[in-house]
């Protein structure tokens, strides 16, 4: 965009681009050494063999491509449901003139304070009637308090002007949302899907306490399962004659690699959302 | 800025109120199951009478199949397909038509409760490890599980179990649920055979030998590599307990001991402060890791897996896959095993509770007595010989094949996958092991179960582990969190003889001396 | 355009006629797009809130919520009364301090030095590296930890003892260490990740608005402070005051696998003492009343927070 005009503004610039660099790096580094290791058997901390052992392992496991389906499945619906009833509502809130709003707020930020417990919500999904079916790992985290509080905030933030003016000219509620706030609210409803879809890819305990049937087991739990038997770390039943093929440490990272790759290639993608100036011309004023 | 509306107007309308529509229809959607791909005919009523056909069938032979739900702790890497051969054979053998639910023993224990309160619980449902949750101990007595401690004896296999393994689940005295079975005394110690060679010792028979050969395995360069890079046993500590205890070879009891009426806490006798001040001495000349208080298991096995240890305390059901994995780092090591060591009061071992959890039967789904002795029954057949030759061997041409008359493997990851984790682990009660066709076990196995048998002679019980203590059952967690601490510290040497006592009057006044006195109370009760 | 609705903030100007329901009426589009989100939360949240009611109880599962015995402050008792009571509300508000006094401005202080990096690929390639450790599991960085920190061999205490002759510093078994190390776990593990929402807010900034800045001869500084932060400090407040709200809610896994004998003292907090004590016997009750006591904590909090915000002329959550 422009350069810095002053010494110190491009040494700062150097400076600057050096921290971030070590910080990325350190962040980095830890992952490649996780990856390396997914590639090994071996369970040394540094392995010296390379094999694909312990990703066919996991690959070979029958219900895990139908799990990553599964897994596919819940986060984009879920994903689309949750940011849908997140804006719908964080955009209503965001009118201040809105009769009950504070309450309404105080309600919301209640429940993210308080919270009933496994159990309770559990006999609330069952009497919904949807235990063993997909839409418990969907509908229960369906809204977060958390996101919702910000995403209004972020709403509140687009000029009024643009609104009323809008609205002068005829423009209906859905009009000035679909059409100018959430044009204008691009960055944050990038984050908040991201961050939405990140919640729902990795979720595992809910997927146990309200999913019987294997079939729809999300692929984190049939990723736990082959990480604990793997390492050997077998509940101790049974008698003597146990033999368990054994892939060290490798494949624990291999379902690491696994279980995060899908996900986190999501944000290079979305990385133009949060550009300086990615709103630029969205709106036309 | 004017935007083109007019007719867009009710477009927009209609869309929104689409969306919104759709966000309501979705939640309510939400309400409907969607469904399992379970067939009917395993869709178990609450009334689960036997088969879907009316009751008048029961009584011309052949019965319909009788529907059986489970719910079951498991291990495995993946859950078996419905209808897979060998659950049709189990069905076919045994007529019925199970349905087995799995869920991981990791998250076991946390759904468990969520079960019993929700209500909803399979015919069978096994319990978390040992029965001695307080929320389950208040279940069984609040009847929600069926008492079949007069029923059992009727059934040929069930009843066949060592008396230990009954008298170990009990609750108030009485049995809830089909113990399954396993050996009193499994805890081993591992070593490298192949170390102790070139160090041209032998077999440790007392502690003291122990303690010289874990020695030698740290100074004398037993890989030959002329590096000090080894050193003689990985401890860990896993839950709070230490692996290996080695409190009741020195004498002290195990986690509780009874005399004469009065109960005490294996921590508070002499003989135990004795087996820390070993392993503090172990500790002190680098015997052991000295990161024993923050590693887990996986390095404390890798530890031994690399050849950085030469021993490890492991239950005898994996000293084969030890053997493996300590082989494939490298060809030439051998390991063998012992568990008997003579301790200054004799050989003593732990004694373990002889069971892997029970199997229980709700009330809420096992209507009558009638269809608990079914359930019975169907566990009772899995002991017989072609069952167990199934469970403990497999399908013949699939997962072992004949020779010479004798069963031999054919492949073991299948049988673990297909068999082993689904259906032997989970359902076996009575062991298997008698009631096969005997195959050749390989040197190791065979000898795991000569010391399995052989340890029981030197078992010792924990008087506690049927004994309920208001105090334990609220307090538990926090005493042991404490002792456990201390030994720690003590070990470590951040504290001394005078700070471990200090500890133990911390642990009586926070309660170890109100749960003493009431195990005590609670063992003469029994006895009367 | 009406003069009285100038400016960045949205102010209504009440209409002459008071009628309530001419009011409701004017906005029921709004309302109707709250419907979803309301039902979801009245269902899903608060209808489960009323197994809250399991800290006045001795919760039996097969009872249920409302046949188990009523006990009253019981559960209330037995944690204030906890020899540790004092020892894990000082860890825990000692980390939360961390938290929000080291961690939060850290953050932030990351995204601003993300948002002067001109070059976008440069940017996008750091933003990507740094938010990947949000995705290993804290296992991992345990293990990592372990690697580096352990008296035996690990590559920290190796470098220390190469350079100094010295013994290995027992960094995980250590009192004095044990917090940093969870901070700096924490920084590394989620600060990369918690940029994510201050840049979706930078790049909201009008970018002519720095054009403007810079034409009057404002330095990097001036538009720092003139440009920048003025944009987020909506966001910035509102997390904050979010955050106070769970100020006690500290990562349970996170401590979990470090805690040990020796650092217990200045590592257990509400949440590892409820798991061991609470869910690893089976104690609902009595976890449930330690975790509506760290609600009932982190409300005052928020409702504090709230006040202060609002009496500065900020716009509070309600």
């Amino acid at each position: 965009m422009h350069t810095s005009p002053t010494r110190q503004g491009r040494m700062f610039d150097v400076l600057n681009h050096v921290t971030l660099g070590v910080l990325g790096l350190i962040m980095f580094i830890p992952f490649v050494y996780v990856v390396i290791t997914s590639f090994s058997t071996e369970s040394t901390a540094w392995p010296s063999t390379f094999t694909l052992d312990t990703y066919k392992y996991i690959f070979s496991t029958s219900t895990f491509i139908r799990s990553i389906g599964v897994s596919f499945y819940i986060t984009v619906l879920g994903t689309a449901l949750s940011l849908l009833s997140t804006s719908l509502m964080a955009y209503a809130l965001s009118y201040r003139s809105l009769p009950g709003r504070s309450k309404i707020m105080l309600m919301i930020l209640f429940t993210m304070l308080f919270n009933g417990g496994m159990i309770p919500t559990y006999l609330v999904v069952k009497e919904m009637h949807m235990i063993d079916t997909t839409w418990s790992l969907m509908i229960p985290g369906l809204i977060s308090a958390f996101y919702l509080i910000v995403l209004r905030d972020f709403f509140s933030g687009v000029p009024l002007e643009l609104i009323e003016s809008a609205k002068i000219d005829g423009a209906h509620e859905v009009t000035v949302l679909l059409r100018i706030v959430l044009p204008l609210s691009l960055p944050a409803l990038a984050a908040f899907g991201l961050f939405y879809a990140v919640g729902i890819w990795n979720q595992y305990f809910n997927a146990i306490l309200y999913i019987n049937s294997p079939e729809k087991w999300p692929v984190q739990v049939i990723l736990r399962q082959i990480v604990i038997l793997a390492s050997g770390g077998i509940g101790d039943s049974g008698n003597a004659g146990e033999n368990v093929a054994y892939y060290g440490q490798g494949v624990k990272m291999a379902v690491i690699v696994v279980s995060t790759f899908p996900i986190m290639i999501v944000y290079p993608f979305l990385q133009k959302h949060f550009a300086k100036g990615a709103l630029l011309g969205s709106v036309k004023g | 800025m004017r935007m083109g509306m007019g007719n867009r107007t009710a477009l927009q309308r209609t869309g929104a109120a689409l969306a919104v529509a759709a966000l309501f229809g979705s939640l309510l959607a939400g309400c409907s199951n969607s469904g399992s791909d379970k067939p009917a005919v395993s869709t178990n009523e609450p009334s689960g009478s036997t088969g879907q056909s009316s009751p008048q069938t029961q009584e011309t032979a052949p019965a319909a199949p009788f529907n059986i739900k489970m719910t079951v702790n498991f291990d495995g890497k993946e859950a078996p397909k419905n209808g897979n051969d060998v659950e049709l054979a189990i069905e076919k053998y045994t007529n019925t038509n199970i349905e087995i639910n799995v869920i991981a023993s990791n998250d076991y224990c946390t759904k468990l409760p969520v079960m019993i309160a929700s209500g909803e619980m399979p015919q069978v449902i096994s319990s978390c490890g040992a029965p001695i949750q307080s929320n389950l101990i208040s279940a069984i007595q609040g009847d929600t599980f069926w008492d079949i401690t007069d029923l059992i004896k009727d059934y040929k296999n069930l009843s066949s179990m060592p008396q230990l393994s009954y008298d170990n689940v009990k609750v108030d005295g009485r049995l809830y649920g089909i113990p399954r079975a396993r050996p009193v005394s499994r805890n081993t110690f591992v070593y490298r055979q192949d170390w102790l060679q070139k160090l041209e010792l032998k077999e440790p028979q007392s502690i003291d030998e122990f303690y010289n050969v874990l020695k030698a395995f740290t100074e004398d360069d037993p890989d030959g590599n002329n590096k000090k890079d080894t050193y003689g046993m990985s401890i860990v500590i896993v839950g709070n307990a230490f692996i290996p205890e080695l409190g009741v070879a020195f004498g002290a009891p195990n986690n509780w001991g009874l005399n004469d009426g009065k109960i005490v806490k294996a921590e508070e006798t002499a003989e135990y402060l004795e087996s820390l001040k070993f392993l503090k001495k172990l500790y002190d000349e680098g015997i052991i890791n000295r990161d024993f208080a923050s590693i887990d298991r996986a390095k404390q096995e890798g530890d031994f897996e690399n050849g950085k240890s030469g021993s490890l305390n492991v239950t005898t059901n994996t000293v084969l896959g030890f053997e493996a994995r300590v082989k494939k780092v490298n060809a030439n090591a051998a390991i063998d095993f012992f568990s008997a060591l003579e301790g200054p009061n004799g050989t003593r071992l732990i004694g373990d509770r002889g069971s892997n959890g029970i199997l229980m039967f709700p009330k809420s789904s096992v209507k009558t007595e009638e269809e608990l002795k079914q359930l019975l029954s169907f566990f009772d057949k899995l002991g017989d010989h072609e069952m167990a030759d199934l469970l403990e061997w497999g399908i013949q041409g699939v997962h072992y094949e004949l020779k010479d008359g004798k069963p031999v493997r054919l492949n073991q990851e299948r049988y673990d996958n297909e068999i082993s984790f689904p259906y032997n682990k989970p359902l076996v009660t009575t062991p298997l092991t008698a009631l096969k066709t005997q195959g050749d076990l390989d040197p190791i196995s065979s000898k795991a179960l000569e010391v399995e048998t052989a340890n029981t002679a030197f078992a010792v019980a924990d008087p506690t582990m049927v004994l309920i203590s208001e105090t334990w059952t609220q307090k538990g967690a926090e005493l042991v969190q404490l002792l456990t601490d201390a030994k720690v510290k003590f070990i470590m040497g951040k504290i001394d003889e005078n700070g471990w006592n200090k500890e133990l009057d911390k642990y009586r006044k926070a309660g170890g001396t109100q749960a003493a006195e009431e195990y005590a109370a609670a063992a003469a009760k029994i006895q009367k | 355009m009406n003069p009285q609705l100038e400016g960045a903030r949205r102010t209504y100007v009440r209409p002459a006629a008071q009628n309530r329901f001419m009011h409701f009426w004017k906005h029921r589009w709004l309302y109707f797009f709250m419907l979803p989100g309301a039902i979801f939360f009245i269902i899903l949240k608060y209808i489960p809130m009323f197994g809250l009611i399991m800290a006045f109880k001795d919760y039996k599962p097969h009872l249920g919520v409302m046949k188990s015995e009523w006990v009253g402050l019981q559960h209330f008792e037995r944690l204030f009364s906890a020899p540790e009571f004092w020892q894990m509300f000082r860890n825990t508000m000692i980390l939360g301090l961390y938290n929000t006094v080291l961690f939060f401005p850290i953050t932030i202080l990351i995204a601003l030095l993300l948002n002067e990096i001109r070059s976008e690929l440069y940017k996008r390639f750091i933003q990507t590296l740094i938010y990947i450790p949000h995705f290993l599991s804290w296992v991992v960085v345990a293990g990592i930890s372990y690697l580096l920190l352990t008296t035996e061999g690990g590559l920290i205490n190796e470098g220390i003892t190469r350079i100094t002759g010295g013994a290995p510093v027992e960094f995980l078994t250590s009192e004095a260490w044990f917090r940093p190390i969870i901070l700096l776990q924490l920084i590394w593990k989620d600060a990369g990740w918690g940029t994510i929402i201050f840049l979706a807010a930078l790049a909201g900034v009008n970018v002519q608005l720095y054009e403007a800045a810079r034409i009057d001869g404002a330095s990097r500084i001036r538009q720092l402070w003139h440009v920048t932060l003025p944009a987020i400090r909506g966001v910035i407040i509102i997390l904050f005051i979010l955050r106070l709200g769970s100020f006690l809610d500290l990562g349970f896994e996170q401590i979990f696998l470090m805690l040990n004998a020796i650092n217990r003292e200045v590592g257990e907090v509400f949440d590892t003492y409820a798991y061991r004590i609470g869910l690893l016997q089976g104690q609902f009750s009595y976890s449930t009343a330690v975790g509506l006591f760290k609600s009932v904590i982190g409300l005052i909090f928020v409702v504090l927070a709230n006040k202060i915000a609002k009496w500065f002329g900020e716009e509070g959550i309600y």
